[in-house]
């Protein structure tokens, strides 16, 4: 028996009715989505593969069809994660709830490979893994370790309905305070240091078609994974929610609990 | 070459210009790629395993 | 409920949370030394080169404020134990109202252990230069308001949790970035006689932030905490 037929039998026929109607579509849906992400990944490699060196940077450039797209895209996941929380405080539907942690959960992922892939670069082109000039750089570091309190709080909730109002608030602080971080990070920069600095950067020149088309595969891969990454992660987050449940009703506390073995009373 | 950004280390060899490139940009690769694909291990993992404890008899 | 009225529950939110402090005296007594002690400790790891201090004091006050103040506001911004919780619910407290009184108390607290830094910092450190004091105050004044409001915001969030101690700041001290940047490059820019105009500015449009976000959230936050 596949694994997707032996989940829909267990289910418990009250609560789950309408999840278990709907779940073959799905679960086949996200495997294509799977199967979609993979075949535009290995397009987008091999793309990247296959680019010219850049004139300036040589092969460094080619770490920024990686760089780029996982920026976009955690941008595109914290954004999605932050709508779908104010969508879950002005309806309270736990799916929203559910679609927000998860896009904030891979959200995350993509923000430690931009910072991670940032490093690799900055040693490749600059000769240090950290640059406190770039402004970008350490303000994405602060977003990530807000982020991480994040994931925090939702691990350390167990009720699901104070953890959903919690975890959406706390996405509309950080949604507000987020912009203003980056700009004051931004501005300790311009305090600090000559307003421009000549540096390889794709903003600074008009990118030639030769590295738009690796790169725009690079992206739509990217953005497939996520939608991916989501997918897997709220059909999982809906799962545990039911082996909780069925736990919870299913076996009285402590009937888990024998005296030790060999034990004579 | 590769211009240095205000704060750097002046000493630092810069690896762009030791001739390693194409080792750097494969190691930022691996990162970014294997980072990704242990998470959908992670999450595969975990399905099966929730998977295995929904108990049968409901 | 009338404006009035919804000052007067901030007030007396503002009252208790200052009494408990006065009868409590946690933060005076147990707060503030602790932050003493790290601006004391720091020249000895930093090494204790003249020149560097000079430069590093007012950073370092501030640093200090904001990691040890966060304890403070993450302490005194939380809901109160259950019975008094149980009891403003029930005597029609406005949730809004209760945040802002208990930020503004926060901020006070926070107000103190700076003034009391303050000197010692100029004593361990010796910065130069002559500062422009009105631009300090209104730096800290604007700084103390938003450690309190992010401090009572994320106290409210982490309410009645295990981790809360060790969660709190993880949420927290990200988020208080400008803060820190604000008030440390402020008080550099007002020792150099240059204004802090800039640095002002966004310390006040981060407190309207937290203002609107906090009073808009607070029904949802407090639902959560009963």
């Amino acid at each position: 028996m596949s694994p997707a037929t032996r989940s829909s039998t267990c289910r418990r026929p009250d609560t789950m009715t309408r999840e278990t109607a709907t779940l073959h579509p799905r679960s086949r849906a996200i495997t294509s989505t799977g199967v979609a992400a993979l075949c535009l990944m290995a397009t987008g490699l091999y793309m990247a593969a296959t680019a010219p060196d850049e004139e300036t940077q040589g092969e460094a450039a080619r770490l920024l069809f990686v760089h780029v797209p996982s920026a976009i895209t955690a941008y595109i996941a914290l954004g999605a994660g932050l709508v779908t929380a104010v969508w879950y405080l002005i309806r309270r539907s736990p799916a929203a709830d559910l679609v927000s942690a998860a896009a904030i959960e891979v959200g995350v992922l993509f923000t430690a490979i931009t910072l991670l892939t940032g490093m690799i670069w900055g040693r490749f082109v600059w000769g240090v893994w950290w640059d406190w000039g770039d402004a970008r750089m350490v303000s994405t570091a602060v977003l990530f370790f807000f982020y991480l309190g994040y994931l925090a709080l939702r691990r350390s909730i167990s009720d699901p309905r104070v953890r959903a109002v919690r975890c959406a608030v706390l996405g509309i602080v950080g949604f507000v305070q987020v912009p203003i971080v980056h700009y004051s990070v931004l501005w300790f920069r311009t305090l600090h240091q000559g307003p421009s600095i000549i540096r390889p950067d794709l903003a600074n020149s008009t990118m030639d078609a030769a590295f738009v088309a690796p790169l725009g595969a690079a992206l739509a891969a990217f953005i497939a994974i996520l939608a991916y990454l989501v997918a897997v992660r709220v059909r999982l987050a809906r799962l545990e929610a039911a082996v909780d449940r069925a736990a919870s009703t299913s076996q009285p506390v402590g009937a888990s609990v024998g005296p030790p073995s060999g034990l004579s009373v | 070459m590769a211009a240095r950004a205000p704060g750097c280390f002046a000493d630092r060899p810069l690896v762009s210009e030791a001739g390693m490139a194409g080792s750097w940009v494969l190691f930022g690769y691996l990162v970014a790629y294997g980072a990704l694909a242990i998470y959908a291990g992670h999450q595969a993992y975990r399905l099966r395993r929730a998977r295995r404890r929904l108990p049968p008899e409901i | 409920m009338t404006p009035s009225a919804f000052w007067q529950q901030v007030r007396w939110v503002f009252t208790k949370d200052l009494r408990v402090e006065v009868r409590g005296g946690v933060t005076l007594r147990m707060a503030t030394p602790f932050a003493a002690l790290a601006l004391l400790l720091a020249p000895l790891a930093t090494g204790t080169d003249t020149a560097l201090l000079r430069r590093i004091g007012p950073g370092m006050l501030w640093l200090v404020v904001i990691l040890f103040g966060m304890t403070v506001t993450l302490r005194s911004g939380a809901r109160e134990p259950g019975p008094v919780r149980d009891l403003l619910t029930l005597s029609g407290l406005d949730p809004a109202a209760g945040f802002l009184g208990r930020s503004l108390a926060s901020a006070v607290l926070l107000f103190g252990v700076t003034l009391v830094l303050t000197p010692l910092m100029i004593v361990l450190y010796a910065p130069e230069g002559r500062p422009g004091w009105g631009w300090l105050a209104l730096l800290a004044v604007a700084g103390v308001m938003a450690l309190g409001l992010l401090g009572s915001l994320v106290a409210t969030l982490v309410t009645g949790l295990r981790e809360r101690t060790a969660l709190g700041p993880l949420l927290a001290i990200p988020l208080a970035v400008p803060v820190l940047l604000a008030t440390a490059r402020g008080t550099d820019s007002a020792i150099s006689q240059q204004g802090s105009l800039s640095w002002l500015l966004l310390l006040v449009a981060m407190n309207l932030a937290l203002v609107i976000v906090g009073v808009l959230l607070a029904g949802p936050m407090d639902e959560t905490t009963r």
